[in-house]
């Protein structure tokens, strides 16, 4: 058991994980991805997830996600165990409760940012003008007012990000997991999306679970941890990977 | 950064995806991928093309003759109808009118005949009848009532015929009918009068005038009858005790039912290769569709992320099938439409002389619907089939994730889909050595098999050219750098896809040409078997002249005996005739004519011994099929349904020598008897030695004289005619062969350009280490060589194969002299073709592809 924290009772709108095992089996060999992870993350908090290429932090994003099942264990939001979710509630819980942000190349390059960004919106059966409006307003918020028809190849990568972040955050979740955010950013716009992350993160009590390889990560996170060969360890700022050279 | 925008409306309760938000989501995607959809496009609208072409030809075959009977039957029941062009005496119409129960009935002649005009000469087949035939309503008799004409000596043409002979109404003709030549009058039929029937090539005439220039005084081919309401079984069975046994009592639909028979192996021959072409027309398409699956793949997990259900996603890449496979539908309709028009059209005028056959062109709604709802099918297959996963609820999110779990799960199928193929294929040499007849099922598997082997194939290929890279001195950069694409996971189905597609058209193509071919070479030997048994043939212009089946009198034996140079005339006979529900071509040589069996045609039975009892008399043969049928084996006695029912023995079983309803052979004499006529069809006229048979051939013309109703012609000029017929008949086997290898360049180059044209983002990276755009040209050229030529090579092998396999099936179906050789030269035609066609045209895209610049591009 390689958990960081004592698992208390479980409370509502937080994200906890409770001893999740994952392996994958390559050929004859198992490696395991998540070795007994146990971690939780309250309203309002970000918490930042380092790790080499192949450490399991994104195998524990989709399981969280539900996208994924464990092994064993199981993940908490809302007081619902999300790893015991049919195909179509869990459709349901990543389209309501959860945001899930990208790195931005996942944005459709047909689409303006506006589009981009409603597209959750337009899943949950929104007209489309309603949902373009609201969208519009908060891309309008993270600085793309004047970018909303641009569509991706248009837009820089931290403005693509943006827009990543606000499709994320569009049905207003209440649990936002990050995958690699900045993984394309330069520094400057790194500390754009991190600052607005955090922001978010604060303002709307969301529970934040952040993945990333990038050290700037830690001046905004609650918390840190580092996920080696599936293991879970608190993390110190010292003790992270360098930054990649740019 | 402040994220501080105004509270925001409660989010409504989830509800159905809406319209609006679906068709924004295409236009969006179609807006970044518009090339890949245009491909996607062309290529099923290629496999679209070849099944409608393919089914609006076989429904060309019956349709017009169908159309041309129901235009005179009109709507009688049943019908009387003479076994022999002499027809029956007209008292038997006087006994069907008195018969209780008949509504209405009303005399038909017949009588076949040549027309000659400005345009040239024209072989017709005229229809006789009275006024009272109008009450039974059929288009073309109704017409021709109305048209005012009926009652005037002269011979009403259709258009068609028409305008093939170059004749207008008012003009005068010469018709050359019961081997006399006559000037008549002309009318012609147009579509106001006679509507879709006016592109039939048919004639006709007042019944007393035709009697009298057929020499069928008070004779009639058929009497058609209406019967009152709920009498039909009574009168039946009264008509047949009229006829007395040597008169047909038939339904009204009798002539359309046989032809349907009749055509059957030519139908089947037929209906294997569209079938195949069907199935290959399909697979291309799904093929097709499989080249877009990355774009879709993404979205799909995208969507899924983003909380979209599996219904949600599920409708979001159907409105992607509908509206690429509606596109390719329409687009691949057009297509159709002009092969079919253009080339494509039934040749089945070698069936002429048994049947009144239209050239009309008959497009059904099933021809429709069936290329369309393969297209939709096809496009619904290659959007959803390949995002099973996804839609099921999967877990491809993790890319990286997903890649570890494909790789492990990829194990078992592949292994399972090799193990399949070889069962496959082990089935269809099983079949091919065991049961020919069931050369489609045969044909299938090796299809199937084929597409699971390839994969499997392509490892092994790419094994081999990267251990010959090797043996190369300097590394062969653009083999370095095309490898690795072609063993990229990412990119495996789609290149997959198109490897299939050229196996499956070589495939298709080589094996449909090659028994193509066999049976061509098995009818020109029966062709030849039947025409090199004298030096000169003297036949009567006719529908089906070369048959030898239309009878004229015989007074012309006299004088071409008399003719410098030729030392015998003998008399041939010959008819169709309905024997066990089938239109048989009998003939009837002289007894002692010198090989009066052709000798390779034989099946069943002993050459000599079936010689020698044909001459003796009361011996016939029988075709394979009319036997079987018949339930008689060699040696048996049944009786032949001649116009004077005859008892004749089973001499030998032969093929079919090349006519679908099956063979008689018997001798001119019994033939004579069993007809009750002295008529001939034809004379067979030997040369004394030394004279040259043009010399001989322009000695007859010059007895005979210009206007003569008779033709003359060499042995050599006649097996040129019998070639060419057999060839018509053969003429869409080659089309559908052709087309196929056309849709597969098009579907190969067009899925091919559309792999290539999704990897600028690679190209520009590898551009990136200085690679220059000659080198990844070359790179991409391996690339698609390896890819296309490994697919075409796989189909040309199994082709072999499937030509052995298809020529024994055709043999067994359908009776034809078939010889069943591995034509190689056939599939390495068809391999080269397609292979250098397809890569010629990927060379453009691959240049424009390979030109892109540098770049770190992270995305197409």
């Amino acid at each position: 058991m390689s958990s960081f924290r004592a698992t208390p009772a479980v409370a509502s709108t937080t994200l906890e994980f409770r001893d999740v095992v994952k392996d994958y089996r390559i050929g004859p060999e198992t490696v395991r991805a998540v070795n007994h992870v146990s971690l939780r993350i309250d309203p309002g908090e970000l918490v930042a997830l380092f790790g080499p290429s192949g450490s399991g932090k994104s195998t524990l994003l989709m399981i969280a996600a539900a996208v994924l099942g464990p092994d064993s264990g199981a993940v908490y939001v809302n007081g619902r165990d999300v790893t015991t979710l049919s195909s179509q509630e869990a459709s349901a819980y990543r389209m309501r409760e959860l945001g899930f942000i990208t790195q931005a190349i996942d944005l459709l390059e047909g689409a303006d940012a506006v589009t981009n960004a409603a597209l959750k919106l337009y899943g949950l059966g929104m007209r489309v003008g309603p949902a373009n409006r609201r969208v519009a307003k908060m891309l309008d918020a993270v600085g793309l007012g004047a970018r909303l028809k641009h569509r991706p190849y248009e837009l820089s990568m931290g403005e693509r990000q943006r827009v990543m972040i606000v499709r994320a955050l569009s049905t207003e979740p209440r649990v936002v997991l990050a995958d690699e955010p900045t993984g394309a950013l330069d520094s400057e716009r790194t500390t754009e999306v991190l600052e607005l992350l955090r922001t978010v993160t604060t303002e709307r009590q969301i529970a934040t679970l952040l993945v990333t390889h990038d050290p700037q990560a830690a001046e905004y996170a609650d918390r840190l941890y580092t996920l080696r060969d599936g293991t879970l360890a608190p993390s110190e700022h010292q003790a992270l990977p360098a930054p990649l050279a740019p | 950064m402040t994220a501080t925008w105004e509270p925001l409306p409660p989010l409504p309760a989830p509800s159905r995806l809406r319209l609006r938000s679906v068709l924004v989501l295409y236009r969006v995607r179609l807006r970044s991928r518009w090339l890949q959809e245009l491909l996607a496009v062309a290529g099923i609208a290629a496999g679209v093309a070849l099944l409608y072409a393919a089914s609006v030809a076989n429904s060309s075959i019956s349709g017009p003759v169908r159309q041309l009977n129901q235009g005179i039957v009109g709507n009688s029941q049943l019908q009387l109808v003479a076994r022999g062009a002499d027809g029956f005496s007209d008292d038997v119409y006087r006994k069907v009118r008195g018969v209780p129960g008949v509504r209405l009935a009303a005399p038909i002649v017949q009588a076949p005949a040549s027309l000659i005009g400005p345009g040239g000469r024209r072989p017709v087949t005229i229809y006789g009848s009275d006024p009272r035939i109008v009450q039974f309503r059929g288009s073309l008799t109704q017409g021709y009532s109305a048209s005012q004409i009926a009652r005037q000596e002269v011979v009403a043409l259709t258009t068609s015929v028409a305008v093939a002979v170059g004749l207008h109404t008012g003009d005068l003709a010469h018709l050359q009918i019961a081997g006399r030549d006559q000037l008549v009058g002309i009318v012609v039929l147009g579509r106001r009068d006679i509507g879709a029937l006016a592109d039939t090539t048919v004639a006709l005439a007042p019944m007393a005038y035709l009697q009298g220039l057929a020499q069928l005084k008070h004779r009639v081919s058929r009497v058609l009858v209406e019967t009152e309401p709920g009498h039909l079984g009574a009168v039946r069975t009264q008509l047949q005790r009229v006829a007395g046994g040597s008169i047909d009592v038939r339904s009204a639909d009798h002539e359309p039912r046989l032809f349907d028979k009749t055509s059957q192996p030519t139908a089947q021959a037929t209906m294997i290769s569209s079938t195949l072409s069907s199935l290959v027309g399909f697979m291309f398409a799904a093929c097709a569709m499989l080249v877009t699956v990355a774009a879709r793949r993404a979205l799909a997990i995208d969507l899924r992320r983003s909380g979209y259900t599996s219904r949600q996603i599920g409708g979001i890449l159907l409105l992607d099938a509908v509206v690429l496979g509606g596109c390719a539908v329409l687009m691949g309709l057009a297509f159709g439409e002009v092969l079919s028009r253009r080339g494509f059209a039934a040749d089945v005028s070698f069936l002429e002389g048994a049947f009144p056959i239209g050239d009309e062109r008959v497009v059904t709604w099933s021809s429709v619907a069936i290329a369309a709802a393969g297209g939709l099918l096809a496009a619904a297959v290659g959007v959803l089939a390949p995002l099973r996963g996804v839609l099921a609820g999967g877990s491809p999110v993790h890319r990286s994730a997903s890649r570890r779990q494909t790789h492990a799960a990829v194990l078992t199928p592949r292994r399972l889909a090799r193990l399949g193929g070889l069962l496959l294929l082990s089935a269809s040499i099983v079949i091919t050595i065991a049961a020919p007849g069931a050369a489609l099922v045969g044909l299938i598997a090796l299809t199937l098999a084929v597409a699971l082997l390839l994969p499997s194939v392509l490892d092994a290929v790419m094994v081999i050219v990267r251990w010959l890279s090797r043996r190369v001195p300097h590394p062969l950069m653009s083999v370095e750098l095309a490898l690795p694409q072609l063993a990229a996971p990412t990119w495996r189905v789609r290149s997959l896809a198109i490897a299939t597609i050229g196996a499956l058209a070589v495939l298709g193509a080589s094996a449909l040409q090659g028994a193509r071919v066999n049976l061509q070479a098995g009818l020109d030997a029966s062709a030849a078997d039947n025409v090199r048994v004298t030096d000169l043939w003297v036949a009567p212009y006719a529908p089906g002249d070369l048959y030898a089946v239309s009878p004229i009198p015989a007074r012309e034996t006299r004088r071409l005996a008399a003719t410098p140079g030729v030392r015998r005339v003998s008399v041939y006979r010959g008819s169709f005739l309905d024997v066990a529900g089938n239109r048989a071509w009998v003939h009837a040589p002289a007894p002692d004519s010198t090989r009066p069996i052709p000798r390779a045609q034989i099946l069943d039975g002993s050459v000599d011994e079936a010689t020698a009892r044909f001459r003796a008399g009361g011996w016939a043969t029988l075709s394979r099929a009319l036997a079987d049928a018949l339930h008689v084996r060699v040696g048996d006695r049944f009786t032949l349904p001649a116009p004077v029912p005859t008892n004749v023995r089973l001499a030998a079983i032969t093929t079919n020598v090349g006519w679908p309803g099956g063979a008689v052979f018997l001798n001119s004499d019994d033939y004579s008897r069993a007809w009750g006529s002295t008529a001939v069809s034809a004379y067979q006229l030997a040369l004394d030695p030394g004279v040259t048979p043009e010399q001989g051939f322009a000695a007859a013309q010059r007895v005979l004289g210009a206007r003569s109703a008779l033709r003359v012609e060499t042995v050599a000029q006649r097996e040129r005619r019998e070639k060419a017929a057999s060839r018509g008949g053969l003429s869409r086997l080659r089309q559908i062969s052709s087309l196929m290898l056309i849709a597969a360049v098009i579907a190969m180059a067009a899925a091919m350009a559309g792999l290539l044209w999704q990897q600028r983002s690679a190209v520009a990276r590898q551009k990136l280490d200085g690679h220059s755009t000659a080198v990844m040209w070359r790179s991409l050229a391996v690339e698609s060589g390896v890819l296309i030529g490994t697919g075409c090579l796989v189909g040309a092998m199994a082709s072999l194969l499937g030509q052995v396999l298809f020529s024994r099936g055709l043999q067994t179906i359908s009776g034809f002299p078939v010889i069943a050789s591995v034509r190689v030269d056939v599939s390495a035609v068809s391999f080269a073709l397609v292979t250098a066609s397809a890569l010629l045209v990927v060379a453009i895209p691959g240049y424009l592809v390979a030109r892109v610049q540098p770049s770190l591009r992270t995305s197409d």
